[in-house]
Formats: structure tokens, sequence, C-alpha cells
């Protein structure tokens, strides 16, 4: 009766491991494994022994089941990665961006924009378990990632080799990303920052936007229109990530854009403000500088300054992508 | 030392699984019923237990090779497997396969004699 008891008991906890469909039929076959294996060993059988030799009814289970034991599959991984980490950066850095605008906004909640950072781990950590359930369940529905090549590879389609010298930093491309989006961001959301700051007598502030605000919903889009150019270009030096004939090129382009852009901007709309000047001519105690100090003439010297340092840049440009693209 | 011998299980492990599916397959001509296959093989040299055998046969089966019904005449239940057309078919090209691949390991491993 004993011997029965155990067997049942064991049977019990292997079965109750696989799936329902096949517990009955399972059942059985143990039953029969068992009883044969008891039968087999004659008169020093007992039924502790022959399952001592079966070993932990967990130990038998995982030998019926065929289940996948793992979330992601080998097959999977590369692009499990991929997406991972894109998803991840994208997460991280909006997060921090939007502490920065917050900040921007209103500096005085600068506690609570900080506070906001907080929010990174959390988000990471979700976006992880988002990103991992997707591809669990992409992976149980068999979804098949197409390659993306539309032919074979084969060795003509090797990049050439790389100079050192024609190699375009990754990291300052991404710097110079940043930079731009951040520019933008402060531009659109709290251009009053480039104001000039007064503390008068009596400790009180006052703000001389440099810009000329009563215009601003025109000159804000040409900036952002000349930064987003600016990022074309940026982006396709991370892509590439050497000096190319493809990047002479999109620079070239994209600086002349730039350049037109500010002739724009500078001469052609009202850009500086008024108040700014009359401001700048009474503090001024040198005579001879007065009638430098203009919208023209300001606008006039930072067209110059675009032009030389477009000029400046365009040239190394060129240099690099003549002397070291072209292999 | 303990490490080496280790290895040396794990490497006689791999070749044994290697050929288990091949042994398995090619006793099942006729019927044959889980434990009766374990005896048979065992005593052929082909060392294997129930817990591996048994639910290798579901799987061969779920693989349509082989094919199964129970005997339920008998005082106890028994569930007999046999090789499918199809596992016919499969066990005659795998001993052919093993035929070349035997022939090629006895050139490699003893052609120093």
């Amino acid at each position: 009766m004993d011997g029965q008891h155990y067997m049942e008991r064991y049977i019990q906890e292997v079965v109750r491991r696989l799936p329902k469909g096949q517990r009955a039929e399972i059942a059985l076959e143990l039953q029969e494994m068992i009883q044969e294996m008891l039968s087999a060993d004659g008169e020093e059988a007992t039924v502790e022994s022959v399952l001592l030799k079966l070993g932990p009814p967990k130990e038998l289970a995982k030998k019926y089941r065929d289940d996948r034991r793992y979330l992601v599959s080998p097959e999977y991984f590369d692009n499990y990665l991929w997406v991972l980490r894109i998803v991840l950066l994208c997460v991280g850095l909006s997060v921090i961006f939007s502490a920065v605008v917050n900040f921007f906004l209103d500096p005085k909640q600068a506690k609570e924009a900080a506070m906001e950072l907080l929010y990174l781990p959390s988000g990471l950590l979700a976006a992880f378990g988002a990103v991992t359930l997707l591809f669990v369940i992409l992976e149980r529905l068999h979804v098949k990632f197409e390659p993306s090549q539309s032919s074979p590879w084969n060795p003509s389609q090797l990049p050439p080799l790389l100079q050192k010298k024609a190699v375009i930093s990754r990291s300052d491309t991404v710097v110079g990303l940043v930079f731009i989006v951040l520019f933008c961001m402060l531009l659109t959301f709290a251009p009053q920052v480039f104001s000039l700051y007064l503390f008068s007598d009596s400790k009180e502030l006052t703000m001389i936007p440099v810009f000329d605000m009563e215009h601003w919903n025109v000159i804000l889009p040409l900036i952002l229109a000349s930064m987003m150019i600016g990022l074309v270009d940026e982006v396709v030096k991370l892509v590439t990530g050497r000096y190319c004939g493809a990047v002479l090129a999109v620079n070239a382009v994209t600086n002349l854009c730039q350049v037109m852009l500010s002739f724009v901007v500078l001469k052609m709309i009202p850009f500086w403000n008024p108040e700014f000047f009359s401001w700048l001519r009474k503090k001024c105690d040198i005579p001879d500088l007065l009638p430098y100090i203009t919208e023209e003439a300001f606008s006039n010297l930072f067209l110059g300054l675009i032009v030389f340092g477009t000029a400046l840049e365009l040239g190394t440009t060129a240099y690099k992508s003549l002397r070291y693209g072209k292999n | 030392m303990a490490q080496e011998r280790e290895l040396l299980s794990a490497l006689v492990l791999e070749l044994r699984r290697g050929t288990l599916i091949l042994s398995v397959l090619s006793q099942l001509k006729d019927l044959e019923y889980g434990y009766s296959l374990v005896q048979k093989l065992n005593q052929k040299g082909v060392a294997i237990d129930p817990s591996t055998l048994y639910p290798l046969l579901r799987r061969l089966e779920k693989q349509g090779l082989l094919c199964s019904r129970w005997d339920t005449s008998e005082t106890k239940p028994r569930k007999y497997y046999q090789r499918t057309e199809f596992g016919d078919t499969v066990y005659a090209s795998l001993k052919q396969q093993w035929g070349q691949m035997t022939k090629t390991m006895e050139e490699l491993l003893w052609e120093d004699k």
C-alpha cells in the first residue's frame, strides 16, 4: 500500500509540471515504467529504490518537456540587443532633455527639474522590460526578421580600409548633435536667456533681450531651420564615420545653406533688439567706438564671423576628404 | 585531475548522445514497448535508462518517426512503439550516413596504426 502511495505521489509531482493535455497519458506511461522496473529488479525491489533510480520528479519532468527554457533565443538576440540599445538611448535622452528644458523654462524650479532625473532608472527599467517582453512574444509567434540586404553578402561590399586620419570621431559628432539640439531647445523654450541681465541700485533685475523679441516668430523658424540643416551634416558624418566624397558634398551644401540663412536672418529681417543697442551706446565710454555700435555693424561682424568659420570648416573637410577619403 | 575526468565524461556523453537516436530506431522495426527496449539496448551494449528512453520515444513519435498504441488487454497496460514508413526511410538514410562516417573515422583514427 505504501509503495503504491509513493508511486502515485511521484507521478503526481512529475505530471503537474507538464502541459495539461499530456498529463493523463504520461501518468500512464510512468506507471508502466515504474511497474516494469519493479518486476525487473526482482525480490529486493521496492518502489523507493525504483523512484531513487528515476531521480527527482523535477528532473524527470524536464526530460519530458520540450519547451524553451529561455526568454530570447540566440536567433533573435542580435536584433533584440540592437532594439534595446536604441530604445534605452531614446528614453534616457528624453528624460534628461525634459529635465533640462523644464529647468530653463523656470530656473526657480531647479529642484523640481532635478527631481525629474529620478525618473531615469525606473524609465530605463520599464523600457528594458517592454522591449524584452516584445521579443519574448515575437519569438513565440515565430515572427521572422527579414535580412535588410536584398542581395547576399560578398567581399566587394567591404568598406575601404580606414586611415586613422580619415576617421570622423563618433563622440565628436554626437557632442555636436547634442549641442545643436540643446541650443534649439533653448532658443525655442527660453529665448530670454539670451539677454543682458542688469541689476539696478535697488537690486531689481531687468532683462534686455539681445534679439528682437517682437519679430521672434519670424526669426526663430529661420534660426531653427539653419540648425536643422547643421544637424543633417552631423548625422551624415555620424553614419559614414569617415571623410569621403559624400561627407564633403553634404558639408558644402549644408554650410552654403546655413550661410544664406544667416544672411537672411542678420541682414534682411529685424534681428537685434533696438533697446539693447541704445543701452550699449549709453554705456559706451569711448566716443570713437560709437559709430560701430549699430545694428548693421554688428550684423556685418556676425556674418563675417559665420562666413569665416564656415570657410574654415569647409576647407578642412575638403582637405581631409580629398587627401584621406579616396583610396 | 577531477577536471580532466569530468571533461572526458562529458566528451564520451556527447559521443553516446549522437548515436542514441539511431540505436533506438534500429530496434523498432517491430512493435516494442518501453521497458523491453531498455533491456534489449542494455544487453546489446547501449547504455540507456528508462527515464531517458521513454521521453525520447514520445519525441520521436511527435516527429513522425514512430507510431504507438496502448495495449490494455493485459493486467499491465503497455504502450507499444514501432517505426512508421517515414521512420523506415529516415532510418535507412541515417544508416547509410553512419556507414560513410564510420569509414571516414576509421581512416582518420587508425591511419597511424
